[in-house]
């Protein structure tokens, strides 16, 4: 049972969190129709255009908030603790805050000021080739300030459009530079230079600054001129602290390492197990920066323990207190996690294999990979994929693994007692394919062809003699209607296809019957065509079983591959339909159709749900799409058009209402794709 | 019918009146060999095959040779339905008789002139092979109607040119017809050279110019990111001479260069930017 202090400490951890979440909401409700996010996409496009490569633009987190010690006992005076998230970058990316607003009297519109932010820090990132910055606080400000200047007069030479923009950033941030009176005497001299350079144009650089061609030029001056200053004053003895940063100035990230997480193994007996419930989320306000581990952090061996040696011994089942109380609790809310976490400067990563608990969504999402997979579950040999992360707007590191898995063989008879069932349906499903069977049409009466019509001449000759108007369709031409297509049927076969939809039907069965039929009928039209079905489990373990290559002609084969589907695991649609796209481009067809039969979105084990998968699949359809391949959807998920029509475009998908007339849906859309 | 004959006549006239082209030279600045390998080439019989993207000057180039080398030049634009009946000809009907009309590439096998196949990979198969005959040792056109087979007069020479981007997946040509040709690879010059050319094409001023070719270098650093075509050194004339003829320079960029190229609004929003931070009005 809890302890009365235990409930009040609870009790007061959720009032602080609530109250704190509720002031947040509030101030944070500002106007937020031009944030980064809906901007971020332009601003790299603008990014790349201009240097040539790709510049990642990320999401700028804000500083930590300062702890009760370091306000108390901290030498940082008040005028420097960082309140807001300021543009910078780290020698490759650019990192922007989610909102700057400067005001209308600036004249400089959100989106303006995104756009020089972003550029000035691309273009100082380009410039950073330096890996050892000065350690000393004065000279590595006068380097960055030194750095800024130039980058800034060649925006001005080079792009005379952004002119104006940069004169009114600096005119708006010189209005918000602090007073010298708390400053001390270093400090003064540093703040009049900045402000010197902030009255200034952009075009000009003010003395005693000189142009640096060269970052290693910029660096000379810096430490020059800091000794210099460190002379000037050195009769008050006062030591300098720093400048106050703004949006003109930003900050300069150390470049990042290339590490991967720390890897947490686990004995045999934690390997994942399910879990009961479904990971609570919650958004993470700041996410702290990934710190390097330190050579003897984690100790193997173990030092000397604490005995609390007052009686009676209160926790039982946690003698040294090891576990925070969100570990034991699993009604804890994420969102106080969240809180806890985002008040971190930095935290060490791990990566783990077992059951995520909470997930905690932050802005900028980590590069890495955190959740560790065990692989060997698909015994074949695995076909990579590339998977796109929507949130950092690229491909993932690691990829997805497609495996073949050879298909079973299910009853015979299954297919003979469908049809036998279903003459009707079978029937229907012919007709409506079958008008559109190859053939050699001779096109009469044409303005223009190979040959002439004689019979349409004759005609002509005689209305002519009988004073009728002429006629000039006196031609004709055979062209072989071949319409040389290829088709791919990919059937969704993840554990929530076994969810009935009748008294004796599952999704599935539904699915089997179509793919029966309109196999049948497909081999009747001699176009190339395959079927796959797709599960999987994991990044690691997409797999694909060809129920019918291009090549294969066997039909009994085929049935009985058909017969054995039964539901299986989860929807990695992404890598399912890459496979069968590089599938389709080998195929040398003038139109080539790829047909997704599913039953809802795309999810997996990991991350691969939600927002993820949805933009994962739609990335894999574009793809398909600049190969010539044309991409449609029948799915039974009534909420479909939410999102499929993002990932299709309109009118490339069709939402079944009774998933009963899948067959003859599946042959109406091919006849009309085909005919197209 | 009348119309027609009037027509199908003056058609007929029209392949007597294929003559060298006179008067002024086509602006061409080279860039490397090409002058002096098409030349070459023209003596030699050897046929000749343009690459390159979309508006970089290679229909500039065959006309600008076929003006110093003297010689007729035939223009066909290959699409999706050209035939072969459309390039060696057909029978027409006239005063109730049946006329052979000769198709372009006939009239410039019989007169000996230049025949450029402008995006050759877009027609259809049955036409492209028709063109095999006359690309080897053998240089004669087999017309199977009429039972002719022409030889193909002096300074008679194939062109043909397609832009390797651009094309369809599907559409290629196949091995045996590229092994007939001397491949011309083209691209868009370097900046002062495309410099000069707006200059010479549109009497813009030198600075603009120089901005348009800074601003065209620029976004075709977006060709990977979603943009299938770049801008090409056609579409900077046209933008120079909207801007020379007095449009603000913003807003010609806007219409002639940016929307032009793509519909993606962050592409479109993007490149707007760019020419926003790169030019002033």
């Amino acid at each position: 049972m809890a302890e009365p202090e235990e409930l009040i400490i609870d009790a007061a951890r959720h009032a602080t969190a609530f109250v704190s979440r509720l002031w947040d909401h509030d101030n944070n409700a500002s106007d937020s129709s031009c944030t980064l996010s809906v901007c971020r996409q332009r601003l790299e496009f603008f990014l790349t255009a201009v240097h040539g490569h790709e510049v990642p633009v990320r999401v700028a987190q804000p500083p930590p908030p300062p702890s009760a010690l370091s306000r108390l006992f901290g030498r940082i005076p008040q005028h420097l603790i960082e309140t807001c998230p300021l543009p910078a970058n780290d020698g490759a990316r650019v990192f922007l805050p989610m909102q700057v607003d400067l005001g209308e009297k600036n004249g400089l519109s959100t989106l303006r000021l995104f756009r020089l932010l972003a550029l000035q820090q691309a273009q100082r990132a380009q410039r950073r080739q330096i890996q050892t910055l000065p350690a000393d606080t004065l000279a590595l400000d006068l380097f960055h300030l030194s750095e800024a200047v130039v980058v800034d007069h060649v925006l001005a030479l080079h792009f005379a459009g952004l002119r104006h923009d940069l004169i009114a950033l600096r005119r708006a941030m010189l209005q918000a530079r602090p007073q010298l009176t708390p400053l001390n005497e270093p400090e003064r001299v540093v703040e009049e230079l900045y402000c010197r350079i902030l009255k200034a144009c952009p075009d000009v650089i003010p003395p005693p600054l000189a142009l640096a061609l060269k970052p290693e030029d910029s660096l000379d001056w810096a430490v020059e001129m800091g000794k210099k200053i460190t002379i000037q004053t050195e009769t008050t003895s006062m030591r300098y602290r720093g400048c106050v940063k703004d949006l003109w100035l930003g900050k300069m990230l150390p470049i990042p390492t290339d590490s991967q997480p720390d890897r947490y193994h686990e004995s045999v007996r934690d390997l994942p197990e399910p879990l009961a419930k479904p990971p609570r989320s919650a958004k993470l306000p700041r996410r702290p920066e990934v710190r390097e581990r330190k050579q003897d952090e984690d100790d193997e061996a173990q030092g000397m323990w604490m005995v609390q040696k007052d009686d009676p011994q209160q926790h039982v089942e946690d003698p040294a207190g090891l576990q925070r109380p969100a570990d034991r609790d699993d009604d804890a809310d994420a969102g106080d996690l969240a809180d806890s976490l985002s008040e971190l400067p930095e935290a060490q990563l791990i990566s783990s294999s077992k059951a995520v608990r909470e997930l905690l969504l932050a802005d900028d999402p980590l590069d890495q990979r955190t959740t560790q997979v065990h692989r060997g579950k698909g015994g074949t040999h695995g076909i990579a994929y590339p998977e796109w992360d929507f949130r950092v707007s690229r491909y993932h590191k690691e990829s997805a693994i497609v495996r073949l898995q050879p298909p079973l063989l299910g009853d015979v008879a299954w297919a003979e007692s469908v049809l036998a069932q279903r003459p009707a349906l079978l029937n229907q499903v012919q007709r409506r394919l079958e008008g559109l069977r190859p053939k050699r049409v001779r096109h009469h009466r044409q303005p223009d062809g190979d040959d002439l019509d004689i019979n349409a001449y004759v005609n002509a000759f005689a209305e002519r003699q009988a004073g009728l108007p002429p006629q000039d369709r006196l031609y004709q031409f055979t062209r072989a209607v071949r319409r040389d297509i290829a088709v791919a049927l990919l059937i969704d076969i993840s554990g929530s296809t076994d969810g009935w939809i009748s008294q004796e039907l599952r999704i599935i069965d539904v699915e089997k019957e179509a793919l029966l039929l309109v196999y049948l009928a497909l081999t009747k039209l001699d176009d190339p065509f395959c079927i796959y079905a797709f599960s999987g489990e994991s990044a690691q373990n997409v797999s694909l079983w060809p129920l019918k290559n291009f090549e294969e002609n066997d039909r009994t084969l085929v049935q009985r591959r058909i017969a054995a589907l039964e539901p299986q695991l989860y929807t990695r649609a992404g890598a399912a339909i890459r496979h069968i796209t590089s599938l389709l481009a080998a195929i040398n067809s003038r139109y080539r159709l790829l047909i997704l039969l599913s039953d809802g979105k795309p999810n997996d084990v990991d991350h691969y749900e939600g927002r993820y998968g949805v933009e994962d699949m739609r990335q894999a359809v574009a793809e398909a799409r600049l190969q010539a391949i044309h991409p449609f959807c029948i799915t039974v998920d009534r909420h479909a058009p939410h999102y499929l029509a993002r990932v299709f475009g309109a009118r490339h998908y069709a939402v079944l209402r009774q998933a009963e007339t899948l067959p003859v849906v599946l042959a109406d859309v091919l006849r009309r794709l085909i005919r197209r | 019918m009348e119309d027609l004959l009037t027509e199908l006549r003056n058609s007929e006239n029209s392949h007597q009146s294929l003559h060298p082209p006179g008067g002024e030279e086509p602006y061409y600045l080279p860039l490397g060999d090409e002058v002096s390998i098409f030349t070459q080439c023209h003596l030699r019989n050897l046929a000749v095959m343009l690459k390159g993207p979309t508006g970089c000057g290679k229909t500039r180039f065959v006309e600008h040779m076929a003006w110093r080398l003297k010689r007729p030049l035939v223009i066909v634009s290959c699409h999706d339905d050209l035939t072969a009946a459309d390039l060696v000809g057909r029978f027409l009907i006239r005063d109730n008789a049946t006329v052979w009309q000769d198709g372009p590439l006939t009239r410039a096998v019989r007169t000996g002139a230049i025949c450029y196949l402008d995006e050759v990979v877009e027609a259809r198969q049955d036409a492209v092979v028709v063109i095999h005959p006359l690309t080897d040792y053998r240089r004669v056109l087999p017309i199977d109607k009429t039972g002719e087979l022409i030889e193909a007069a002096p300074g008679f020479q194939l062109v043909i040119s397609y832009n390797p981007g651009y094309q369809h997946v599907t559409k290629d040509l196949k091995p045996s017809t590229r092994q007939r040709f001397v491949a011309l690879d083209f691209d868009f010059p370097p900046p002062e050279r495309e410099v000069e050319i707006i200059l010479h094409e549109s009497s813009a001023e030198r600075g603009m110019a120089h901005d348009l070719v800074a601003l065209a270098c620029r976004i075709r650093g977006l060709a990977d990111r979603g943009l299938a075509e770049v801008p090409s050194t056609r579409l900077l004339v046209a933008t120079a001479r909207l801007i020379a003829n007095g449009i603000a320079p913003r807003l010609a960029c806007h219409v002639a260069l940016v929307s032009p190229l793509s519909d993606d609004p962050a592409l479109v929003a993007a490149m707007r930017d760019l020419v926003d931070a790169t030019l002033v009005d």
